[in-house]
C-alpha cells in the first residue's frame, strides 16, 4: 500500500500523534533519559553594586560534571576555590528543575525596582546546543532559585550558593513571582 | 535616587526641625545639627518552603535581634558617623604613625620589595585589604583618644557640629512595626544588605506613579547582613542610605566615583566622606552659616592656630636639619604651650581634636630629632663647626671684642665645647686666667689649663658650686658674692657701662652697674624664614642659666653649674614687641661668653642664637676644593637651593640659605674673610668699637641683605 492509499483522516492522527509525542512525551523521555550530553551550567551571585568585590562566587559546571567553585580576585579574575563531580543523578535532577521551571522560555532579565543594594544571581545553562541566561536582581523566581537549592546539596560546606532570595525570598515579597 | 526620595518624604516641621518618617533632623543650635536615625530591627527567619530538610540545615540562621544587637548596631554607626571622616584620616593616618597610612598600597608604607629588583611591589589584594582594616583600625583607636580627649562626639564640617544619633529598638518577626522606625530584618552574614523601597503615599494628585522618578519611592527600611563587630559590618553603610546617601563606588574595575575609595558609602571599612555630611544637611535644608565669608577679613580662630602651627612647623622642619638642640627644644615648649593654649579656647572639641594630633605629631617629630642629635660632646660642636671642619680650616678672628672690627689680622684660635652647653666658646689667647677654664678633671677645654689663678675655678673634685667652702681659701666658689662676708670671692669688676635702670642709684660701691640688653620679640623668631614678621606684644622674655634649664646630676659633680641658682632675668614685650632687660655685667659675660674687657668669662647661661637667612654666604679658599669638601657644601643645601662653584681662584660662592647655630656667639667676627680660609658670618648690625655690650638684636627686615638674626630667649 503506498503512501498515497492513505486517506488524510489517517495523516491527521498521524500528525496529531507526532505532536503529542514532541509535547509530553519526548520531554518526558528527556527527563528520564537524564540531562543532555552537552548539559552545562554556571550560577553566579554578586552584589548588585561592587562595592564587596570579595562577595562574588561563581559555580560552573560542564559537560562532564565536573564542578568547579571560584571566587572573585582583584582585577577581575576568578581563581578557583574548591572543585568536585557531580555523578550523573545529581546532573539529572539538577537538568530536571531547569525544565521544570521553564527556564529556557524565561525572560533575561528580573528586577525588583523597590531594592537598592542586594544582590544579583545570574543563571547560565547550555542544553541541546542552546544556551540561555536569566539573571535576578533581588529577584525570587522560586522554581529557578530551586535550580541552586538543589546544586547546594551536593558542594561541600563553605561553598554553598548564597544570594538573598534564595533562602529568604520573603524579603522581597510581594514582588516575588513564579 | 535616594536623595530624591528621602526629600520627597520629609515633612517640614518650621525651620528648627525637619522629620522624615524616619529620620529627625533637628538644628541644636546655629553651628549644631542632630540627625537621628530610627531603626527597628527584627531577626528574619529563613524560607519556611524548603522541600528537603537537609535544605534548611544548611543554612545559617540569622541572629537574635534583641537588645544587645541593637545596642552594638547604635554603637556601630554613631562611631562611624561622628567618628573620624575619611579626609581627616588621611592626614590623621600619616599624623598618628607612619604604619597607619590610610592606604596600604602607599608605597611609602610598603615594606614588601622584589627580591629580584629591591623595589616595592603592590600589596595583593588579600594583604591589601587585610592592611587597609588594620590601619583603619590604627587609625579609629587613635583618633578615639583625641576624640575622648576634647569630647569631640560630633561629626564636623566647616563650621557645623552634626551630631548623629541611632535610635534602635526590637520587635519579635511577627510584631506590629512601630510607626515612625524604619523596619530593619536582619540576615545571616552570607547575604548583602539593602535597603527596601516602597511607593510614596504621597505622590501629588494627577500624578501616576512612575517608577524611574525618584520622588515616587520611600525608603522603609532593609534588610541587612549579619557581619558581626567588624569593620565589614554593613550598618553605617546602610544607615547611610538610609540618610539619603547614594554609594559611592570605586571599585578596582568600575570607578564609579573616582576619589571615593575609603567612603563609607563605597565599602563597609570607611569613614564618612565631608561631601556626604554636607549632602545629608543640604539635602535636608540643615546646612549650617556659621563659617565667616570670605570677603571677611577676620580670621578664625583655628586658622590662626593652624597658622601658627605652620610657622612653627617651618622653623621646626630648619631647626631640625641643623640639629639645633636648644631650637628644637624651644620649640618644643611653645608647641607643648600651643597645645594647652589650643585646648583652652572656645574652638569647637573636632578643631582641637584636629589640631592637638599635628601638635603632637611636631613634637614627636622634635623629640625623635633631639634624641638623634646628640647632645654636645667634647667632639661636638655647632653647625658652624660642621661647616668647617671637612673644609678642614681652623677658626679665626681678627677681633676679641664684641661687635668690633678688628684689624682684618687673623688670629687662630680653637672651638671648645663648654660642659653643659649645646654651643662652642671662641677661647682666645690668654694668661690662663679664663673663666672658662674647666674645673680638674672634667671636661677638656682646649683652653687654658685650671691653673688655680682664677678666683672662680672650681675647686678640683668639687661638687656642688657652694660645696666645700670652709673658707679658707679664696678660691672657694663664691657663696653669695652680697659682699657682706669678707670670704667672699670678690666679683671681677665689670667694665663701666652706661647704668640704664635697675636699682644702682648711685650710692652704693657695691651696686653693680647693668647692661640692657634690648629685646625684639616677633614671629619671625620662630618663623626663621625671614621677611614675614610680626611683633609680639605682652610676651614674656626669660634669660635661664642653662643648669637651670638642665641642671646637674648628682653623678655630675664636675659641672661647674656656678649660676644654678641665679633667677631668670625677665621682662615683658610692649605693643612692638619690644622689652629690655637689664642684666648684671657679670652675667652677661657670662650669658656672651664673651669678655667684658676687665671682667672674665664664666661658663655662663644658655642663650641661644637663630640667625635667619641670609642672601649668601661667601667662603674664598686658597686651594683648590676637593671634591668630598663640595660634597660637604652641597649637603648643607635645601631646597631650592643653588650651589655655584666658580671661579679660577677657587672661590665657592654659596647662593644658598643655610643656618648656623652660634651657641653663645652673640657677634663676633669669624674672621677678615679676605683670603683667607675662612668663612665671615656677621651677626652685628653694627660692627663697631664701641660697649662691649651695646648691641641690639637686630629685628628681620624683609629683603635686607645684611645677615639678619633675632635672639631667641625663653619664651614663656
Amino acid at each position: 500500500m503506498s503512501s498515497r492509499l492513505v486517506s488524510w483522516p489517517v495523516r491527521l492522527i498521524r500528525l496529531t500523534l507526532a505532536l503529542f509525542v514532541a509535547c509530553f512525551i519526548l520531554p518526558g523521555t528527556a527527563l528520564a533519559q537524564g540531562a543532555p550530553d552537552d548539559f552545562s551550567f554556571s550560577i553566579e551571585s554578586r552584589p548588585t553594586h561592587e562595592y564587596d568585590v570579595d562577595d562574588v562566587y561563581l559555580v560552573t559546571m560542564d559537560a562532564s560534571g565536573a564542578v568547579a567553585i571560584k571566587a572573585f580576585e582583584l582585577g577581575g579574575q576568578f581563581h578557583e576555590a574548591a572543585s568536585l563531580t557531580l555523578d550523573q543523578e545529581a546532573r539529572d535532577a539538577i537538568w530536571a528543575q531547569i525544565v521544570e521551571s521553564n527556564f529556557f522560555e524565561r525572560d533575561s532579565v528580573y528586577r525588583n525596582r523597590e531594592i537598592y543594594g542586594g544582590d544579583v544571581a545570574t543563571f547560565s545553562v547550555l542544553a541541546n546546543g542552546d544556551r540561555h541566561t536569566v539573571q535576578m536582581e533581588n529577584y525570587p523566581i522560586t522554581s529557578v532559585d530551586r535550580i541552586a537549592l538543589i546544586l547546594n546539596r551536593h558542594l561541600p560546606p563553605g561553598y554553598l550558593i548564597y544570594y538573598n532570595a534564595l533562602y529568604y525570598p520573603e524579603t522581597y515579597a510581594p514582588v516575588g513571582e513564579d | 535616587m535616594l536623595l530624591r526620595t528621602l526629600a520627597a518624604s520629609l515633612l517640614l516641621l518650621g525651620s528648627a526641625t525637619a522629620v522624615s518618617a524616619q529620620t529627625l533632623y533637628e538644628r541644636v543650635n546655629e553651628c549644631k545639627r542632630r540627625v537621628t536615625v530610627r531603626l527597628e530591627i527584627y531577626s528574619i527567619p529563613l524560607n519556611a518552603g524548603f522541600e528537603d530538610a537537609n535544605d534548611r540545615e544548611i543554612v545559617d540562621p540569622a541572629p537574635a535581634a534583641d537588645a544587645a544587637y541593637a545596642a552594638e548596631m547604635k554603637r556601630q554607626m554613631e562611631a562611624v558617623w561622628n567618628g573620624i571622616t575619611a579626609q581627616e584620616a588621611e592626614v590623621f593616618g600619616t599624623l598618628v604613625n607612619t604604619s597607619t597610612r590610610l592606604d596600604p598600597r602607599d608605597r611609602s608604607t610598603n615594606t614588601r620589595r622584589d627580591p629580584a629588583t629591591g623595589r616595592p611591589v603592590d600589596l595583593d589584594r588579600e594583604d591589601a585589604q587585610t592592611a587597609l582594616t588594620n590601619n583603619q583600625g590604627n587609625i579609629r583607636a587613635h583618633w578615639a583618644r583625641y576624640a575622648n580627649e576634647f569630647g569631640a562626639t560630633c561629626a564636623y564640617i566647616p563650621c557645623c557640629e552634626i551630631e548623629f544619633v541611632a535610635d534602635v529598638r526590637t520587635r519579635a518577626h511577627d510584631a506590629t512595626p512601630t510607626p515612625g522606625y524604619y523596619q530593619i530584618g536582619i540576615m545571616a552574614g552570607h547575604y548583602r544588605s539593602f535597603v527596601r523601597f516602597r511607593r510614596n503615599p504621597n505622590i501629588p494628585d494627577g500624578e501616576e506613579f512612575d517608577p524611574d522618578n525618584d520622588d515616587h519611592w520611600v525608603a522603609v527600611g532593609g534588610y541587612w547582613a549579619h557581619r558581626g563587630t567588624g569593620s565589614n559590618s554593613p550598618v553605617a553603610h546602610e544607615a547611610g542610605h538610609l540618610m539619603g546617601l547614594d554609594d559611592h563606588y570605586e571599585a578596582p574595575d568600575r570607578n564609579e566615583t573616582p576619589g571615593h575609595r575609603h567612603d563609607v558609602m563605597d565599602t563597609n571599612s570607611a569613614f564618612p566622606f565631608e561631601s556626604g555630611l554636607e549632602e545629608i544637611l543640604r539635602e535636608n535644608g540643615m546646612m549650617c552659616d556659621c563659617c565667616p565669608e570670605p570677603s571677611d577679613t577676620a580670621i578664625s580662630l583655628y586658622d590662626n592656630y593652624l597658622s601658627d602651627l605652620a610657622i612653627t612647623t617651618g622653623a621646626a622642619g630648619d631647626a631640625v636639619a641643623a640639629c639645633n638642640r636648644e631650637q628644637i627644644q624651644a620649640l618644643i615648649t611653645r608647641l607643648q604651650n600651643q597645645r594647652r593654649d589650643m585646648a583652652l579656647s572656645n574652638m569647637v572639641p573636632r578643631q582641637k581634636a584636629r589640631l592637638a594630633a599635628q601638635i603632637d605629631y611636631e613634637i614627636r617629630r622634635l623629640q625623635r630629632a633631639l634624641r638623634e642629635c646628640p647632645p654636645p660632646a667634647n667632639d661636638r660642636v655647632t653647625t658652624g663647626d660642621l661647616i668647617l671642619r671637612p673644609l678642614g680650616m681652623d677658626l679665626s678672628w681678627d677681633s676679641t671684642q664684641w661687635c668690633e672690627y678688628g684689624d682684618g689680622q687673623e688670629t687662630p684660635g680653637t672651638m671648645t665645647p663648654i660642659p653643659g652647653l649645646p654651643g662652642i666658646i671662641f677661647t682666645p689667647p690668654g694668661d690662663g686666667d679664663d673663666p672658662s677654664d674647666v674645673p680638674g678633671g672634667g671636661t677638656p677645654t682646649g683652653g687654658t689649663p685650671t691653673d688655680g689663678d682664677d678666683p672662680r675655678d672650681t675647686p678640683t673634685g668639687g661638687g656642688t658650686p657652694t660645696g666645700g667652702d670652709e673658707g679658707d681659701d679664696p678660691r672657694d666658689t663664691p657663696t653669695g658674692g652680697d659682699g657682706g662676708d669678707p670670704r667672699d670671692t670678690p666679683r671681677p669688676v665689670p667694665v663701666p657701662v652706661p647704668v640704664s635702670g635697675g636699682g644702682d642709684d648711685g650710692d652704693d660701691p657695691r651696686d653693680t652697674p647693668t647692661v640692657t640688653i634690648y629685646v625684639k620679640a616677633n614671629e619671625s623668631v620662630i618663623e626663621g624664614g625671614g621677611g614675614q614678621t610680626s611683633a609680639v606684644g605682652g610676651q614674656s622674655i626669660r634669660l635661664i642659666a642653662p643648669s637651670v634649664a638642665d641642671p646637674a646630676l648628682p653623678r655630675q659633680g664636675e659641672r661647674d653649674d656656678t649660676d644654678y641658682s641665679e633667677d631668670p632675668m625677665l621682662c615683658t614685650t610692649d605693643d612692638n614687641g619690644d622689652c629690655e632687660i637689664n642684666v648684671d655685667p657679670y652675667v652677661m659675660a657670662q650669658l656672651t661668653g664673651q669678655p667684658l674687657q676687665d671682667a672674665q668669662l664664666a661658663s655662663g647661661y644658655q642663650m641661644d642664637i637663630q640667625t635667619q637667612d641670609r642672601e649668601s654666604q661667601t667662603m674664598t679658599t686658597r686651594e683648590p676644593l676637593s671634591d668630598a669638601q663640595i660634597q660637604a657644601i652641597e649637603n648643607l643645601a635645601v631646597e631650592g637651593d643653588e650651589i655655584n662653584v666658580t671661579g679660577l681662584d677657587w672661590s665657592v660662592d654659596l647662593g644658598y640659605r643655610y643656618r648656623m647655630d652660634y651657641g653663645l656667639k652673640l657677634g663676633y667676627d669669624w674672621g677678615s674673610a679676605v683670603d683667607y680660609d675662612d668663612i665671615e658670618d656677621n651677626v652685628c648690625r653694627d660692627k663697631q668699637p664701641g660697649p662691649p655690650l651695646g648691641w641690639t638684636p637686630l629685628e628681620p627686615v624683609p629683603g635686607e641683605d645684611l645677615p639678619r638674626q633675632t635672639i631667641r630667649l625663653e619664651l614663656e
